[in-house]
């Protein structure tokens, strides 16, 4: 059993970290031994640092200048299961990032540190640096974050209802003006290489189309059932597209070709939605709108749904740390809350199954349920 | 060929009723699945559930598509999917609602209820509703009316499914009224109970105290312990908490002590005893044995209201879905499902009185009066 554990949270942050921090917390500090717990500062970028152990606690709820790290008390971290983002920072640093690697510095500072166990809280760059520390014999627990909701091994990574939410509102919202000035709306959501998050999203809000990427569309398609709905007396339709989503004569999905030196060499993408809707234009005389809705879909304090998840993901982490049951990460499997081995993220992208779930006629929600 | 099916809400009105209507039409009348089926289906919108089908009479026949019932004689309208478009977005029912119970005991009206299913020409009922609407379908399906079931209550507590329409977007409702309190407790350094409904299980005070971050939740499953609570409340204000939020279900009673109920109302057709109140006494008791400022705040009929969240337009849709892939098969007799995590199908319980409770061993900490800190073990 553990009694000292630093917990991260690393890659792009979304709703539902905090409640997750709050669960491992209250969970380490209860029942018969009480579990230390260390919050590490802005992901791997804490435990890359020269010396870690001598550059804190940071004494308050702040991180001063050089401070990486501090002990979360339940009290600390009372009022954090409200609040969206993580409150420990988060970066893209990789700590095996090629030619530069720092993996020694991190298992010296894991062992200078006193850490038992390294909670990581992230997705798929997180959970494999933290795989990769295992692999290397540091005992580690893995707590799955993503709005994409394509980790392997998982039914739910955090962040992903209060996305699916924050589109529903926002799509709400563009209907009065769709209605009112009878025009189109392409909506682009995230969603790189998985189209969950645009189908839940769409699905919630209603919409008429919804481009994902695991089927690439074809334009005069999608104009033509825009023809058809306006036809039918339609003022207006609602088309969403994931980012990651591309046309039948798209090699690869558009990106404004920025690299961001992210540690991770991730291309960012985005931008999509507004070529879709310069190319319906194209073909047909109608006023057409775009919105992305980008980083909207991160922001904000978590749903109900995030908070209940986040706490109790956090909470079997604790459980796991207690058991040192090492090498797994928390996961959602046939509406239960267990624990799998990590090594489950090595596998496949868990992406929408075409046969189950869309229909690539309507560009849409398949309308069967019971299969 | 041309088949009808009819379809209603009954009982207590909550978010996703709307979803689910919507999906059904869709799904009946979706061009490319007609085509695939070889029939049409024709949906009849019943109005205020169980009562639309004790009152319809012929002489007010089956409004035509586009038609709002009005307060007339009108009980069955044909709905078609571009007037439905736009319900998966409103809270509520739009076909209404009634507690009417056709198999009230010296006031039996079901025989009326199968003659008007013949008279519509219905070949089966999509039922949505909770144990009562559901209950009063299993007894129906006995007599021989077709019928597949959709699960609702914010209550979270029937039986056979892990999930029921409008639970989450209550459980959303609740913290999103907890976070408004918080900016009051924290000013005043006052207590706050928030009474949650949930009649006789604590699902929903259980979910929505854990999402609201509530120190303390007292269910019905667990009679509570004033003292334990107010040395929980002491402690926390030992240790630097300006507030403290205490979640009550409205059936949630005192160790020893009976629950707080006013007997039936006559008028509603299944004799329930109306709960509610609990948390006016345990704000009394905990003022009296903290000697801290409590407040008390019923949720109440909120918790039912608004728009559905997300994720109720998402179950009420698949919900919805479901039914007709029932009906398309032939599987009646049964109640659309999610269970592990998928839309299934199951008989309609027969024992839908018996409510599902909380998992206290699983889920809650029965020392301390609230979420268990456990997951795994």
């Amino acid at each position: 059993m553990a009694k000292r554990i630093g917990v991260l949270t690393g890659g792009g942050d979304c709703p539902g970290l905090n409640p997750a921090l709050k669960g491992l917390v209250l969970g380490a500090h209860h029942g018969a031994g009480n579990i230390e717990v260390i919050g590490l500062r802005d992901g791997w970028k804490s435990l890359v640092q020269e010396d870690l152990a001598r550059m804190g606690p940071s004494p308050d709820q702040f991180f001063g200048k050089d401070q990486f790290w501090k002990i979360l008390t339940p009290e600390a971290v009372e009022s954090w299961d409200a609040e969206g983002g993580t409150n420990l920072g988060s970066s893209r640093t990789n700590p095996y990032k090629k030619g530069a690697e720092r993996e020694e510095q991190v298992i010296r500072n894991v062992e200078a540190m006193k850490l038992d166990a390294l909670v990581a809280i992230g997705g798929e760059d997180t959970l494999g640096v933290a795989l990769k520390l295992h692999r290397k014999g540091v005992p580690v627990v893995g707590v799955p974050k993503t709005i994409d909701k394509d980790l392997p091994g998982t039914e739910y990574t955090l962040g992903f209802e209060t996305a699916v939410q924050i589109i529903t509102d926002e799509v709400d919202r563009v209907r009065t003006t769709a209605g009112s000035h009878s025009r189109t709306f392409v909506i682009e959501t995230m969603g790189r290489h998985a189209g969950h998050l645009a189908l839940q999203g769409g699905i919630g809000a209603g919409a008429y189309i919804i481009l994902i990427p695991e089927h690439p569309y074809n334009v005069a398609r999608v104009v033509k059932l825009l023809a058809d709905r306006k036809a039918q007396g339609a003022r207006y339709s609602i088309v969403v597209i994931a980012e990651g989503a591309r046309s039948d004569t798209m090699k690869e999905p558009f990106s404004s070709g920025s690299l961001r030196d992210t540690g991770f060499a991730h291309v960012a993408l985005g931008g999509i939605g507004e070529l879709l809707r310069a190319q319906i234009e194209q073909a047909t005389d109608w006023d057409l709108r775009s919105v992305n809705l980008s980083h909207l879909q991160r922001g904000g304090a978590p749903g109900a749904y995030d908070r209940r998840m986040g706490r109790t993901y956090g909470a079997a982490a604790a459980d796991l740390c207690r058991k040192g049951d090492w090498g797994k990460m928390v996961t959602l499997r046939e509406g239960r809350v267990t624990a799998a081995p990590l090594t489950d993220i090595d596998g496949p992208l868990l992406t929408v199954d075409l046969d189950r779930e869309y229909d690539t006629n309507r560009y849409n929600a398949r309308r069967a349920a019971i299969l | 060929m041309m088949k009808r099916i009819g379809i209603l809400t009954g009982g207590g009105d909550c978010p996703g009723l709307n979803p689910a209507i919507k999906a059904v039409v869709a799904r009946a009348t979706d061009a490319k699945l007609t085509e695939k089926r070889g029939y049409e289906i024709e949906v009849i919108g019943i109005r205020d559930g169980w009562k639309g089908l004790v009152k319809y009479d012929p002489r007010f026949p089956v409004l035509p598509p586009r038609t709002e019932f009005g307060g007339g004689n009108h009980f069955a309208r044909v709905l078609v999917e571009p007037e439905v478009t736009r319900w998966d977005r409103e809270g509520g029912t739009r076909l209404g609602s009634s507690r009417t119970n056709p198999f009230k005991e010296g006031k039996e009206t079901w025989p009326q209820v199968v003659e008007n299913v013949k008279q519509l020409g219905l070949h089966a009922l999509v039922a949505i509703g909770g144990e009562d609407t559901l209950g009063i379908a299993s007894k129906l399906s006995d007599k021989g009316v077709n019928v597949v079931c959709i699960p609702k209550t914010i209550d979270g507590d029937l039986q056979g499914t892990d999930y029921t329409l409008g639970f989450e977007t209550a459980v959303n409702v609740i913290v999103e009224e907890v976070d408004r309190l918080r900016t009051t407790a924290q000013s005043h350094s006052r207590l706050f109970v928030v009474e949650t409904m949930g009649r006789y299980t604590g699902h929903l005070a259980l979910a929505g105290g854990l999402a609201a971050g509530a120190p303390v939740v007292l269910i019905p499953e667990v009679p509570y312990d004033v003292d334990t609570v107010v040395k929980t409340l002491k402690q926390r204000k030992e240790q630097g908490h300006r507030y403290s939020i205490v979640i009550v279900a409205e059936g949630a009673k005192e160790k020893g002590g009976q629950r707080t109920e006013k007997a039936a109302v006559s008028s509603d057709g299944f004799e329930h005893p109306t709960l509610g109140g609990v948390g006016k006494t345990l704000e009394k008791q905990l003022e009296k044995g903290t000697g801290l400022e409590v407040r008390s705040v019923q949720l109440s009929h909120l918790q039912r209201g608004g728009v559905p969240s997300s994720y109720d337009r998402r179950m009420g849709r698949l919900f919805g879905i479901g039914a007709v892939d029932l009906l398309e098969r032939g599987e009646f007799g049964r109640m659309v499902i999610f269970k592990n995590g998928r839309v299934t199908s199951i008989p309609i319980p027969k024992d839908l009185k018996e409510v599902k409770k909380v998992d206290v061993a699983a889920l809650y900490d029965s020392q301390r009066f609230c979420a268990r800190l456990s997951v795994l073990d």
